[in-house]
């Protein structure tokens, strides 16, 4: 994909997660706030960080990148940050801007010039942090959210659960049919340039 | 290496420290814990809204200063966690001072005296010391829910979801601290301090 059309698609992304009416309506209940907007939000800025990368490529920083992406994504999932966004239009924004520019930006950067291991490290990490934070949905008896219904809470941890094993599976399936983590998914030739490569740096 | 090293250790400091600070050190996930904690740290001052009460009769929630106050939020139609709201003030009713005041203040617009008076019979509440009263003004009712931190959803069926408690409000009519429904024997042991 060219680089002025993943940015064109990401910008659109952005905002059709941000229109008044959608937004309202993707933030009205859990599963569509977290498993909609966010990930709307976190696509566009990843799109966005890729294709940075893709143009100015620096392999040392795709670590730190992911590291900060992960971190900026799991504040945004506390369930009192999740309250604090849906109750006040400043964190709301603040929301809006850090799953774009401190989540999403960073994991699209680090991911596209992530090697093997570290992005087989990041999957791995992701995949167990969804299925625990799924768990803890399921087993704790009240609500987590004041702004949400339990049975959405369910709904939510059961999703959570369902995208680890997936990301499990995945992973599985194409490890079993042969494809590498590092390997870019369109050229289909061996992975990506040493020079990009973190785990070749060392 | 050691750019990659002195970045991550940068960013896990950063984003540790976000979280941290996000959570009140790890202490508070969810925005409930979080009001209760900034409650009990810097009690609330309540407004003064114009009540009435299953009788019919007018009141203002300044009336109740002098005394503890413990209110509940309810609405009459709810069929669980406000028939436990209920049981626990049915408690607190029989165990607590003379000078205590109960106070279960409905949210729904829908209840008028008729069903704050269902309420009130199903639960033993008589009048003076314990009032089921509803708030007749939909931007006093905001208020007065938005400053003790209550969040109201309407759920599928008709009714309402909401972050339920037992809120103490002291004799100078400071919302203290708010405790879980079932937390009687807390709410009975503060009432107590609040007395000597």
């Amino acid at each position: 994909m060219g680089i002025d059309r993943q940015v064109a698609i990401a910008a659109s992304l952005i905002a059709l997660a941000l229109i008044p009416p959608v937004a309202a309506w993707l933030e009205s209940g859990l599963v569509s706030h977290l498993f909609g907007q966010y990930p709307l939000l976190l696509g566009g800025g990843a799109l966005i960080g890729s294709a940075a990368a893709r143009r100015h490529p620096c392999g040392w920083s795709a670590a730190p990148a992911l590291l900060a992406g992960l971190l900026a994504l799991a504040f945004w999932l506390i369930p009192r940050w999740i309250d604090a966004a849906l109750a006040d239009t400043a964190a709301n924004t603040a929301k809006v801007i850090s799953l774009v520019l401190l989540a999403g930006l960073p994991l699209g950067w680090g991911w596209q010039q992530a090697g093997g291991v570290l992005r087989g490290f990041v999957w791995a990490n992701v995949a167990s942090m969804l299925a625990v934070m799924g768990w803890l949905q399921l087993s704790v008896p009240s609500r987590l959210c004041n702004s949400y219904l339990q049975s959405e809470q369910a709904v939510y941890g059961r999703l959570l659960v369902a995208a680890a094993l997936l990301m499990v599976v995945g992973a599985g399936a194409m490890a079993l049919l042969g494809f590498r983590m590092g390997q870019k998914p369109k050229d289909g030739q061996g992975p990506a340039p040493p020079k990009h490569r973190l785990d070749r740096q060392g | 290496m050691i750019r990659t090293l002195s970045a991550l250790i940068l960013v896990a400091l950063a984003g540790g420290g976000a979280i941290w600070w996000g959570t009140g050190g790890g202490l508070a996930f969810t925005s409930e814990t979080q009001r209760r904690i900034e409650i009990a740290a810097h009690p609330r001052s309540l407004p003064a809204v114009a009540l009435t009460d299953s009788t019919g009769a007018r009141l203002v929630l300044s009336d109740y200063q002098g005394a503890p106050l413990l209110m509940e939020f309810i609405y009459t139609t709810c069929p669980d966690i406000c028939v436990t709201l209920g049981s626990a003030f049915e408690q607190i009713d029989k165990a607590a001072a003379a000078n205590l005041r109960l106070l279960s203040i409905s949210f729904d617009p829908r209840d008028q005296a008729e069903q704050l008076g269902w309420f009130a019979d199903r639960h033993g509440a008589e009048a003076p010391r314990w009032r089921v009263v509803r708030v007749p003004d939909p931007a006093n009712l905001k208020t007065l829910l938005q400053q003790a931190g209550v969040v109201v959803v309407p759920d599928a069926q008709g009714g309402f979801v909401h972050n339920a408690g037992l809120y103490l409000v002291d004799g100078n009519g400071r919302l203290i601290q708010v405790f879980d429904p079932d937390d009687t024997d807390g709410a009975l042991k503060a009432l107590n301090a609040l007395g000597d």
